[in-house]
This record gives C-alpha cells, sequence and structure tokens, in this order.
C-alpha cells in the first residue's frame, strides 16, 4: 500500500511539472465542449443564404418569397435577376441553394397551365443541402396546395375532401427521441467523449513511454518491489482518475446542464465512461507492450483513436461500410460507448440490451496481460529509441 | 558587383545545404517519414475505402399492419423495393415491434392503421405511421425518404381514379397538381456522404501530417540540442533566412508532389467528383503547402520535444474540419469562431479545393480564400523568422558562454 502511494506521489508531481500536462488533460476537453456547444447552440443551423430569381414578379410570387424567408433554416440573401448570376453566387459560396419562380408564374396558375417551380440545393455542402432541400420542398407543396385548395374549394368540395383528394396518403413521422432533430444531442453525445478519448489514448503511451526516455523506469520497478502489475496500476491511477470525472463533467454539462435526453439517468452514463476510459487505456498499454517504440506506439493509438470517430458510425452508419470491414468498429472502444449512449441515455432500453457492449469494454481491459512480460523486460533494459 | 554576386552565390549554396539536409531527414528519420510519406498514402486509402458506399441503403424496417388489405400489402411491398428501406418482417402489435427495435434487428416501425383501406375507398385522407429510431439521422433520413416516395406514388394512383369519375384527366390533373415542382441537386449529384466529405479530409491531412511531421523533427532537435534549443549548432551559423528557406523549398518539394497524390490521384482512383482542372488544383496546391509549411515551422515552436507533438496536434483535426465550414454551415458560426478559423490554412484550403474540385469552379471565383492564404504565407513566414532569429541568437549565446 505504501509503495502504491509513493508512485502515486510521484507521478502527480510529474503532472504539475509540465504545462503539457495541464493541457491536454484539461484545458483540451474545456476548450473542446465550448467549441462545439457554443458552435452548435442554435440547435440546427438557421437563416442559411439562398438566392431568388423571381422571373414574375407578381404578387404571388413576391408572397412565395416572404414565406420562404420566414422558414427557419432559409434567409433569402440575394435577389439575382437570372440563373447565372445565382449560380456563380452558389460557386463564389456566397449562398447554398437556388429558388426559380418563372416567368407568368401568376397568370399560368390563373390560366390553368401548370407552371413550374425550380429549386436547387449544393450537394458539396451535405447539412445545409439536407436542410435547404425540405425547406424549399414545404414550400413548393404549400404553394401547389394553397393554388389546388381554392380551385377545390371553389367547385364544392369540403375542407375535408379537397384535403384527401390532393394527398390521400400521408405520411406520419414520429421519432423516438431527440424529438426535435437537435443536432448537438445527435453530435456533441459522441464527438467530445471520442476527441477526449484520442487524448487518453495517446496519454497513456505517452506516460508509459516517458518512463523509459526519462530513465526512470528502473526505479519504477524497484518503488513497486519488481511487480510490473502493480507499478503500472499506481502509475496509471491519478491519470484514470483523471480522464473519468473530466467525462463526468461533459456529461454533467450535456445531460444535466443542458438537458440533452437522458432516459436511464445520468448514473449509468458516468458508469459507461469509466468504462471507456478503462478500456482505452487497456488499449494503449497493449499497444506501448506490442511496439514498445514510442512514437510507434503513438502512432498508432492516434491512428486508432482518429478513426474512433468514423468506426463509432454516429454519422455514417457502420453498416453502410464494406462488407470486409463490417466487424472492425467492434475493435474500436468508442463504438461501444456510442452503443451504450443510444440504449440507455437516447431511447432509455432495459441494460440487458446494453450487456454486450458493457461485455465488450471490460474484455478491452484483459489485453494487458498479454503484454505485461514484455513492458517488463522494456522496463528493465530500459533502451530509448528514436 | 562581384562582390554582391558572390554573396548571392553562397547564399543560395547555403539555402541548397540545409534543403538537401531537410529532404534526407524526412528519409533518415523513420518517424519523420512515416508522416512525410506512409501517412499520406494510407490515410486517405483507409478513408475513402470505408466511405465509398456513399449512402445508406435497405435500412431494416419491421411493418405492423392492422390493415392487411390487397391495398396495404401493396404498399409494403413497395417499400420493401425501395433502394432506401428494407422490410425485414412483419410484427404483430406494436410491443413487438418495439422489441424488434430494441434487439437493433430492426431501426424503425411502418404502422398501416386498420382503417387503411377503407378510408382510400371512401374518398378521405389515410396516414402511415413511421417510427422512428434517432441514433443516426441517416437511417431517418432514408427511412423517410423510401416511405414518402411510395406514398407519392399511391396517391398519383389513387388519385387518377378518384378524378376520372368528373371531368377528362387532364382537367381534374390540373385541379389537383395546379403547380409543378422540381429538385435539382447542383454538385455531388448523388449527394454521396463520401464524396462530400473526402475532399475536405484530404485537405485537412496535409496540413495535419505537417504540422505533425515538422513538430516531431523539431522536437527531435530539441532533445538533442544544448539548452533545448529548436535550431541545430551546425546551422546556427547559417543566418536565419537560409535555414528558414532551405526548409520551407524541402517542404514545398516533398508536399507537392504529396499533393499531387492526395488532390489529383485519390479522387480519380476513387472516382470522387473531380470537377477541376489540374491547372487550377496546382494553383491552389501550391500557396497551401507554403502556407502549410510555414505554419507548422511556426507551431513547431511549442513543441519542447520529440514525442509531445502527437499531444498537441492530433486532437485538432476534428475541431478544424468544423472550423472549415464543410460540415458546419459556415454562415452559421459566430463571428468568434470565424476568426478563430482564419488561423488556419486548411480553413481556406478545404474551401478552395472542395470549389475547384466538387464545384468545378475557377480561380476568379476562390480568389477570396486562395487570397487569404497567400496572406496566411506571408505572416506565418514573418512569425517563423522571427522566431528562428530568437533561437539562434540564444544559441549564439550558449556558445559563447562555452
Amino acid at each position: 500500500m505504501h509503495r502504491i502511494w509513493m508512485i502515486i506521489n510521484h507521478e502527480l508531481h510529474h503532472y504539475v511539472s509540465r504545462p503539457l500536462y495541464l493541457l491536454t488533460m484539461l484545458v483540451a476537453p474545456i476548450f473542446v465542449c465550448f467549441f462545439f456547444l457554443s458552435l452548435m447552440d442554435e440547435g440546427a443551423p438557421d437563416d442559411m443564404p439562398i438566392a431568388m430569381v423571381d422571373q414574375d414578379c407578381s404578387k404571388t410570387s413576391r408572397n412565395l418569397a416572404r414565406t420562404l424567408n420566414t422558414f427557419k433554416g432559409t434567409h433569402i440573401a440575394l435577389q439575382a435577376k437570372d440563373f447565372t448570376e445565382a449560380r456563380r453566387a452558389v460557386q463564389r459560396r456566397e449562398v447554398y441553394g437556388i429558388f426559380v419562380i418563372p416567368e407568368n408564374f401568376e397568370c399560368d396558375i390563373m390560366a390553368s397551365r401548370q407552371p413550374k417551380l425550380t429549386f436547387y440545393t449544393n450537394g458539396a455542402y451535405f447539412i445545409p443541402s439536407s436542410l435547404q432541400m425540405s425547406d424549399m420542398t414545404t414550400m413548393c407543396v404549400l404553394a401547389a396546395g394553397a393554388a389546388s385548395r381554392s380551385v377545390l374549394l371553389a367547385k364544392g368540395a369540403t375542407d375535408e375532401q379537397a384535403q384527401a383528394l390532393l394527398q390521400p396518403i400521408v405520411v406520419d413521422r414520429h421519432t423516438l427521441s431527440n424529438h426535435s432533430t437537435n443536432y448537438p444531442v445527435y453530435l456533441c453525445t459522441t464527438i467530445m467523449p471520442a476527441i477526449y478519448n484520442i487524448l487518453i489514448m495517446l496519454l497513456t503511451v505517452y506516460l508509459l513511454g516517458m518512463e523509459v526516455k526519462n530513465g526512470h523506469s528502473r526505479t519504477l520497478l524497484e518503488m513497486s518491489n519488481g511487480n510490473i502489475l502493480l507499478a503500472l496500476v499506481a502509475k496509471l491511477l491519478p491519470s484514470t482518475v483523471i480522464f473519468t470525472l473530466v467525462l463526468m463533467g461533459m456529461n454533467s454539462v450535456m445531460y444535466h446542464y443542458l438537458g440533452f435526453p437522458c432516459e436511464n439517468g445520468i448514473l449509468r452514463m458516468h458508469i459507461t465512461s469509466l468504462l471507456l476510459v478503462l478500456a482505452s487505456q487497456s488499449l494503449s498499454i497493449f499497444f506501448y507492450g506490442l511496439l514498445p517504440i514510442m512514437r510507434i506506439a503513438l502512432s498508432l493509438a492516434s491512428f486508432w483513436g482518429v478513426m474512433s470517430i468514423t468506426m463509432s458510425g454516429f454519422t455514417f452508419p457502420t453498416s453502410a461500410f464494406p462488407n470486409v470491414m463490417k466487424i472492425w468498429p467492434n475493435l474500436f472502444p468508442m463504438r461501444h460507448h456510442f452503443l451504450i449512449y443510444n440504449d440507455q441515455a437516447l431511447n432509455g432500453y432495459d441494460l440487458y440490451y446494453s450487456m454486450p457492449h458493457i461485455a465488450a469494454l471490460l474484455a478491452f481491459t484483459l489485453l494487458p496481460i498479454l503484454v505485461m512480460g514484455r513492458i517488463q523486460r522494456v522496463y528493465e533494459e530500459m533502451s530509448y529509441e528514436l | 558587383m562581384e562582390n554582391i554576386i558572390e554573396k548571392i552565390k553562397s547564399g543560395l549554396k547555403v539555402t541548397y545545404k540545409v534543403m538537401k539536409k531537410e529532404i534526407s531527414l524526412s528519409v533518415k528519420d523513420a518517424g519523420v517519414m512515416l508522416f512525410f510519406i506512409i501517412a499520406p498514402i494510407f490515410y486517405p486509402l483507409i478513408y475513402t475505402f470505408l466511405y465509398n458506399n456513399e449512402e445508406t441503403t435497405d435500412v431494416k424496417l419491421v411493418v405492423v399492419d392492422e390493415c392487411n388489405t390487397p391495398d396495404s400489402r401493396r404498399f409494403r411491398r413497395m417499400v420493401d423495393a425501395t433502394k432506401e428501406v428494407e422490410v425485414v418482417g412483419l410484427a404483430a402489435n406494436m410491443t413487438e415491434a418495439r422489441e424488434a427495435m430494441r434487439e437493433k434487428s430492426a431501426y424503425g416501425v411502418m404502422r398501416i392503421p386498420r382503417d387503411f383501406s377503407k378510408k382510400i375507398v371512401k374518398g378521405e385522407q389515410t396516414c402511415v405511421n413511421l417510427y422512428s429510431d434517432m441514433t443516426s439521422l441517416m437511417y431517418y433520413k432514408a427511412m423517410v425518404l423510401g416511405i414518402t416516395y411510395v406514398s407519392l406514388d399511391m396517391n398519383a394512383d389513387i388519385q387518377i381514379k378518384q378524378l376520372a369519375e368528373g371531368g377528362t384527366g387532364r382537367q381534374q390533373e390540373l385541379s389537383a397538381k395546379p403547380v409543378k415542382y422540381e429538385h435539382i441537386q447542383l454538385f455531388n449529384t448523388q449527394n454521396g456522404y463520401g464524396s462530400y466529405l473526402i475532399p475536405g479530409v484530404l485537405v485537412l491531412i496535409l496540413q495535419q501530417l505537417m504540422v505533425l511531421g515538422v513538430g516531431m523533427a523539431a522536437g527531435t532537435n530539441r532533445d538533442n540540442n544544448q539548452g533545448k534549443r529548436l535550431v541545430a549548432e551546425d546551422d546556427l551559423f547559417n543566418g536565419t533566412f537560409r535555414n528558414v528557406f532551405g526548409k520551407a523549398i524541402a517542404y514545398q518539394i516533398v508536399w507537392t508532389i504529396a499533393s499531387v497524390f492526395l488532390f489529383i490521384f485519390i479522387p480519380w482512383l476513387f472516382e470522387l467528383p473531380s470537377l477541376g482542372k489540374n491547372t487550377t488544383i496546382l494553383f491552389f496546391a501550391v500557396p497551401y503547402v507554403m502556407a502549410c509549411s510555414f505554419f507548422s515551422m511556426t507551431m513547431s515552436f511549442i513543441v519542447r520535444e520529440r514525442e509531445s507533438a502527437f499531444l498537441l496536434f492530433v486532437f485538432t483535426s476534428i475541431i478544424l474540419l468544423f472550423s472549415s465550414g464543410i460540415s458546419w454551415p459556415w454562415t452559421s458560426m459566430n463571428m468568434g469562431w470565424r476568426m478563430f478559423a482564419h488561423l488556419f490554412p486548411s480553413t481556406f484550403g478545404v474551401q478552395s479545393f472542395v470549389s475547384i474540385n466538387t464545384m468545378g469552379c475557377e480561380l476568379g471565383d476562390i480568389s477570396e480564400p486562395i487570397t487569404k492564404l497567400w496572406i496566411q504565407v506571408f505572416i506565418y513566414m514573418i512569425c517563423t523568422c522571427i522566431l528562428y532569429k530568437i533561437d539562434i541568437n540564444k544559441g549564439k549565446k550558449l556558445l559563447g558562454n562555452n
């Protein structure tokens, strides 16, 4: 017990000796939270600019433009005189979409000549194009609906009959959670822990490697009486505590302060955070044991950490990966964190359904056993390679 | 006069010497080589490979068909036939369907109500309910699209049947649809996820690997030099400009070659959108690489030892991707974050390259980001020179003291 305290004490002194640790353990995650939460504080991006090409300039077309402008996601930033001008504005990234009202639009409606509205979105920018497409489609449906309704009503149809004739089958959408399709709920809950997870993995490898580089590893083994397991547990324990506390802080900000959905209570997310830290640190120990040259182990940890964001499948679902890549996501602790979050926080399912992923995170903690002997040898030899 | 020519000659000679040393370093130092040669090949390949399917197809859906008539069966068959959705099974009721979702054998439930057919026949409006899991917006979008297409198809059929009862078909069509509309996607017309994300990632990878590589080399120098300084003792008397420009030219050569691979070869290999002319890409790549190399040299001053470059730079990649405005729209970012984004070459690099490559822009359309890149070149060049000057002076003092 006394030995453990000695190592922990030594480790804490090491942390405060360099600004690097303060910067990566505490300042970086706070900045990451601040960045993503303030970037997306509107929930969904609003007032994204479009160009309006109104070739009709009638009362109806102006009305249409005014209505479109009141949509949350859309803002008419440019009244273009023709399509070419509008397209050039798209290419200069001044607007994301174009809405074209043809000449004689009003007259053609009156005369039943079926005029056509056309709208363009820029697929190079995914979020604006998706949101503006939905805004402008709604606008067209509204415009068509209003016009035909007045005709049908004039012919003596009741309101319900007109509605049924215009749209016999409606699709009624129910989102089972995150009802307002709020972007921060969907992005921040995974991207913020995932970025910190990169730092967790890198710092763990770094702490292990610095023992050798500083020529301190033999002393560490002496302090633990030659017991490598005790040495590593005591050495990494302070970092495990710090990482877990930081992630719990993130959880509190998101689920408690900002009120993101957390159906089964915040405690389960806190425990998931602890499991993530243990799994990621174990994986990092495994990497270092496998490739005890610090920069190679760090490269591998960087790769694993950065790929976690793709592999967790929170933006692009893993089911759309090529077949040979479909089992790979399971080798990333972040993937399991994401799936547990889905079940426990977002959907509020019973713990039973998350068991496989909890078991997977725990399985990661067994990895270091495979490389203990190797790390002991490296620590005894104490040879630092560039 | 001859004196000046001699001076220029010797200046160029020293610059050349520094350049050669830097290039040979990127081959000899296995750590630096990883960033300069291996990673630029490996990362783009794996990312592009992962996203190569571009979109989510056949999202799993269970159906609760309370109606069970030819109409409802036709509706669910048509949903199954869409590219977006696959009907994996029928559930007797909602409880059973929710259980299928909990077990992840389906991501959504479509419920067709009992009076579905009855209402259609009576000419009343009916509805189809979609209950969607919100774990992925892409699943949700695919399910909404698939079912909406089918409902529109069936609506058209029903309208024609009902309307045929009075007047000619054309007259009735006009009263049901007085206005037509059409959506056209400009650029990335398939709305592919890889085609949208990969061009930005390619540009970002260049900057990040360069910052890591240059940072690591700087850290190694600090480990080896007296007083934890950056510039090696052999190079102290080369002069500030010769040191800085010798290195910059070396990076320019290595990374311009890499940028041909990243910006021309990879999009070609994976059939990503590549509307840009190769000359336009070059006009963008030269200032981008230059801005990145001076940016990397400036940033390398915060790297105090070989391995800490990893800790300082790797995690910033995702922040920089968001700052570039490729995923979260630039117009929805507040002024503070837009200013922050101006610090990094990647911001304008991503904006220019997406414009050239995905949107087929000419130089005239992207003059704004390109100009900003050149301003960054200039500013970071001055920063680098100042920092090198300070470091070299410190080194000379240390040498003098010994």
